[in-house]
């Protein structure tokens, strides 16, 4: 199958896409830093009691919309390891599973968010930044230079007062504007990593915006799926994050980690990360056959699939 | 009292000419410093024989101290620096001389709120230390302009005089445009009522200085043909007519400063050397510059016209 159309390409120089086994929601019960896990148990207890209400509604809602068969729904949970480490994964994960099941909750899956940049040996933020086609904001000239070059990713053009002649009155300011305005703009602009090359640091949000991407079942590196979940108890985990599997399967009857839609129930705080996703993730162009396998999928399904990734995004933020 | 030198086009004579008007004040007696805002090509030490600062000084210089917002820009003791034999050591009676360079490889920066408030400082400090300062400024309409007529409409200069000597070549091209400068659109007129002057003071604190004019009646025209003194005298008229058109005129002429050979190959300070010893510079040409050192700072060669 060629995925684009008018293209001459020869069939053996395209990759074989493995399709991989979706849920029809996953739900992402929280995201976990270091301040959380060391305000103790209760804490963690606390959130999952919160969570709960809004969890139930979500797989009620999804029950709703599936009409052939039992609803596939999956939980999750992100923990931060990549700009903080602490606790081992064995004890964070068994304090997890302890909290949430404290709650009347299951994680299903665990993963850790230095999966989000490399897993199983592929680096799969740099697969997500060469997927990245950035709008170029209307009337560019090249000033600003390109997102690859920067990591600097917007939805528009900034403000700005261009350089008047000397002498002459000064040009007025010309403020920012969105590139999808509608009336008024918000504009935002998003720093995607820095440092020099081979030491790049990955923001929160673009690895957000990797995870949502992968729990969305979107990402194929040669065609193959990466960080596949790993089936594991919370005794048999390593002791050090680096050795722990990108996803681990905590619960052996789970639905399949990635879906066709997700669903994140996050602290109010998380909301401006959320916007930096919803933008990254507007200017990512998904590999055009992954994502027209995964729409016949659910089409399959019974289930009509918005073509904009952010639609099948949807949260609670609490 | 400061003195700003600026002309409309390049080459109009107006860093000699202010420089020499600098080196005539501080062997009148006064103190007196040259600040080189002619940010874009930074070469006023060359005309000081500043082996170190031909071309500007490698940091800490004009723009290092206004753009980057350095501490205490460079300045350099001519007496002291100078290369030239006649230049070193100061004459007996004579002021100080400084030089204020901007910094090798500078170039032209915008004007902004913070630079002007650092020029501010400069001008007022400048202003207290020395009887004259002569800030030399780039040709044409230029941020160093704009930046300075902001910094002298600032509260804080509002008591310092504040005068402006215009250069321009004695042809038609110069007049035209050094009446622009001064008159026309987006010219310093303009400019300076838009950035709060009262334009009637500014106007009255603005006259011309012609440079390199070849006099027919001087002994040093002998050489010309009949034919060619008779067409200049006629030129001469007609220049005469378009500048009191372009309100350029006799009025409004501080000085006129002869074309002077010495000038014409090398751009320096002339000393009394140049004319006694070496017999290479006019006696005109110094006589000139020493008069428009006097009439710089003699308030009755400024009465509003």
């Amino acid at each position: 199958m060629n995925a684009y159309p008018g293209v001459f390409t020869e069939e053996s120089a395209t990759p074989v896409v493995r399709r991989v086994a979706l849920s029809h929601l996953s739900i992402e019960l929280g995201h976990l830093y270091m301040d959380d896990f060391s305000a103790g148990e209760e804490r963690l207890r606390e959130h999952f009691r919160r969570v709960l209400p809004w969890v139930r509604t979500a797989e009620q809602a999804c029950a709703d919309e599936v009409h052939r068969g039992r609803p596939r729904v999956s939980t999750c949970f992100l923990v931060d390891d990549y700009f903080t480490r602490f606790g081992s994964p064995a004890e964070v994960v068994d304090a997890l599973m302890g909290a949430a099941g404290d709650a009347g909750l299951t994680i299903d899956y665990v993963a850790r968010e230095s999966g989000c940049a490399t897993a199983d040996g592929v680096d799969l933020a740099t697969l997500v930044r060469q997927h990245l086609v950035a709008e170029p904001p209307e009337g560019d000239n090249g000033g600003r230079p390109p997102t690859a070059v920067s990591g600097w990713l917007s939805n528009g053009e900034r403000a700005e007062t261009a350089p008047a002649a000397a002498m002459a009155a000064p040009r007025p300011w010309q403020p920012p504007r969105q590139s999808a305005v509608q009336n008024h703009s918000i504009f935002v602009d998003i720093e995607l990593w820095n440092g020099p090359t081979g030491e790049v640091l990955w923001s929160c949000p673009f690895l957000a915006a990797v995870w949502q991407l992968q729990r969305l079942g979107l990402i194929r590196h040669l065609g193959e799926p990466v960080a596949e979940p790993r089936p594991a108890t919370a005794d048999e985990l390593a002791d050090d994050w680096d050795r722990m599997p990108a996803v681990v399967q905590l619960n052996p009857r789970a639905t399949p980690f990635r879906a066709y839609r997700t669903f994140s129930a996050l602290d109010a705080r998380f909301l401006p990360i959320e916007l930096a996703v919803r933008t990254i993730l507007g200017q990512v162009a998904v590999d055009a056959t992954v994502a027209a396998q995964v729409r016949e999928r659910a089409k399959g399904d019974g289930i009509t699939l918005p073509d904009e990734v952010v639609d099948r995004i949807r949260y609670a933020f609490l | 009292m400061i003195v700003f030198a600026t002309s409309d086009k390049g080459g109009t004579g107006r860093s000699v000419t202010s420089s020499n008007v600098a080196y005539r004040h501080a062997l009148q007696g006064g103190d007196c410093c040259y600040l080189d805002f002619d940010f874009g090509s930074p070469t006023s030490g060359a005309i000081f024989d500043l082996p170190d600062a031909y071309a500007g000084v490698p940091e800490g210089g004009l723009h290092s101290y206004l753009a980057d917002g350095a501490a205490e820009p460079r300045r350099i003791d001519i007496w002291a620096e100078s290369e030239r034999d006649v230049l070193r050591g100061r004459p007996p009676g004579a002021g100080r001389l400084a030089l204020f360079p901007g910094d090798r490889g500078g170039g032209e920066f915008r004007s902004a709120p913070e630079i002007v408030e650092r020029c501010v400082d400069l001008l007022l400090r400048a202003d207290e230390e020395f009887n004259l300062v002569i800030v030399d400024l780039s040709a044409g309409r230029s941020y160093a302009t704009e930046i300075v007529l902001a910094a002298t409409a600032s509260t804080a200069l509002r008591g310092v005089v504040a005068r402006w000597l215009v250069f321009h070549r004695w042809t038609r091209q110069h007049i035209v445009a050094a009446s622009g400068l001064v008159y026309g659109k987006h010219g310093i007129l303009e400019t300076a009522t838009e950035l709060g002057h009262d334009p009637v003071t500014v106007r009255d604190n603005i006259r011309f200085v012609r440079t390199a004019v070849l006099d027919p009646a001087s002994p040093g025209q002998a050489g010309l043909r009949p034919e060619q003194l008779a067409w200049l005298d006629v030129c001469n008229k007609r220049l005469q007519e378009l500048a009191s058109r372009r309100r350029v005129g006799r009025t409004s002429v501080l000085a006129q400063i002869p074309l002077d050979p010495v000038l014409q190959w090398q751009e320096q300070l002339l000393s009394n050397d140049d004319v006694w010893l070496h017999r290479t510079a006019n006696q005109r040409t110094v006589d000139a510059f020493d008069e428009l050192a006097k009439k710089i700072v003699d308030d009755s060669a400024w009465i509003g016209l």
